[in-house]
């Protein structure tokens, strides 16, 4: 049940800041001041998670209380009439605090990369119905409105908020540093990924980033990391081969899976800061926001996704299996 | 959109053709490095084909010859990576040698390639 309503609120939270947004867009007629709206929004947005996620780490009850927050700085960026950047300002740190409150949430309660995966995957299908005026913005506040209550009461059950401790013996080494580092470079290799979209395909491409999410983190669960990045290159190498819409989706389809895998191990990285690891992955999307590097060949992107992918996991498997045997020493030396 | 949009185009025989020559070469010299059980040396000569056609596919979409000349060295690079990473899935261990395996394989089938290349068209 919380997994559900926290994936129906990122649905809602993402539709309803891109159906605010598409609102102002649409009375505005100077072309810059809509670029500095949606700027603003993603800076804010974006750029904000890692804070908030680390403030949330650092005190896990306000999880409960940035979650209703979040809908009343959704509500003020929608109605409260104090200009369009103010209108920005608040829906991007509503936006943020969601993200930094749930992701944390989804985070701490599961263990396993099935579930992260869900829960971000809401998200696009939300922002293409919002942005694209299918449904309007009070809507998707409403269905906010009933998802907080929702979590709020489910939040009041025992065990549903776990506490993240330092595990045993767990400390931040160079290999896992480096893991970290390579995760944080795919993603924001990623971000410089996607690329205009042909307005033909308003859903579709949405409901293919939303599928490839998903399924990204059930497939990891089910083969483990090494056949999952080996499946998502094959799957690439094939869309590749292919020209048409068919090969755009399926190249869509393989880069969205990745998503699920760079969330799940960064945060096994820091396991005792949910919130700032799911705050760092949303962070490096920025760069791919805002700087204007041209677009990068899908075959080079297929191949240090690749590449970064299986060198997090093997670095981070080394690590993991170096701080098992410093833990459990081997029974002949112990004498 | 027109009906033919939606259909997959056959790969081009001509990146076809350059790939498994490349793994003519380079599988041989794989197995002479000591990699000699068929699943190793088969799956290294299906990844060198997958590895060849894709940076052929990028070298094709250059406009000119600076361009070419400036990304050809990080491009077998990246190549040199990703057969390395791809060839774990078969080897155990020993990475520094594999690494150096695929280096070594792949700056013979290069050079091999350079002096073809000024033989066939000088």
């Amino acid at each position: 049940m919380l997994l559900f309503f926290l994936t129906l609120m990122h649905f809602a939270v993402d539709g309803c800041c891109g159906a605010a947004l598409a609102d102002h867009a649409t009375v505005e007629y100077d072309y810059t001041a809509i670029l500095r709206l949606f700027a603003l929004y993603n800076l804010v947005a974006f750029g904000g998670q890692w804070l908030a996620g680390l403030a949330l780490d650092k005190r896990p009850r306000w999880i409960g209380g940035a979650l209703p927050c979040a809908l009343l700085l959704l509500g003020a960026g929608t109605w409260l009439n104090a200009g369009i950047l103010a209108q920005a300002l608040c829906l991007g740190a509503g936006n943020c605090l969601f993200h930094a409150a749930g992701g944390s949430l989804v985070l701490r309660r599961f263990r396993t990369c099935a579930e992260p995966g869900v829960f971000v995957s809401s998200g696009a299908v939300g922002l293409a119905l919002g942005l694209n005026g299918f449904i309007p913005d009070d809507a998707f506040l409403a269905v906010c409105a009933v998802s907080t209550a929702a979590l709020l009461l489910l939040l009041r059950r025992p065990g549903t908020l776990i506490s993240t401790e330092k595990p045993k013996g767990f400390t931040v080494t160079l290999p896992l540093l480096a893991c970290l580092l390579l995760l944080l470079g795919c993603v924001t290799l990623r971000g410089f990924g996607g690329g205009g979209r042909s307005t033909e395909y308003a859903l579709l491409f949405p409901c293919v980033f939303m599928l490839g999410k998903a399924a990204g983190g059930f497939i990891c669960d089910k083969m483990g990391w090494g056949k999952t990045v080996l499946g998502v290159f094959l799957l690439s190498f094939l869309a590749l081969q292919i020209k048409g819409l068919p090969g755009a989706l399926l190249l869509t389809l393989a880069f969205n899976m990745t998503m699920p895998l760079t969330l799940w191990l960064t945060s096994r990285c820091l396991p005792h800061l949910p919130g700032l690891a799911f705050g760092l992955t949303a962070g490096c999307l920025l760069p791919g926001a805002f700087l204007n590097l041209g677009a990068i060949p899908a075959q080079a992107m297929a191949v240090a996704v690749f590449i970064l992918l299986s060198a997090a996991g093997m670095l981070f498997e080394w690590n993991e299996k170096r701080r098992q045997k410093q833990e459990s020493p081997c029974p002949n030396n112990a004498s | 959109m027109p009906e033919q949009c939606f259909l997959a185009t056959p790969l081009n025989t001509g990146l076809l053709f350059i790939a498994g020559l490349t793994a003519i070469i380079e599988t041989p010299l794989f197995w002479l490095c000591g990699y000699r059980r068929p699943r190793q040396y088969m799956w290294f000569a299906a990844v060198n084909v997958i590895s060849n056609i894709l940076l052929n596919e990028y070298l094709s979409t250059l406009q000119d010859i600076e361009t070419y000349n400036a990304v050809i060295l990080p491009a077998e690079l990246l190549v040199v990576l990703l057969e390395f990473f791809l060839c774990l899935y078969t080897v155990d261990g020993k990475y520094g040698r594999l690494l150096l395996t695929v280096l070594f394989t792949n700056a013979f089938s290069y050079l091999l390639g350079v002096l073809l290349a000024d033989v066939l068209y000088f």
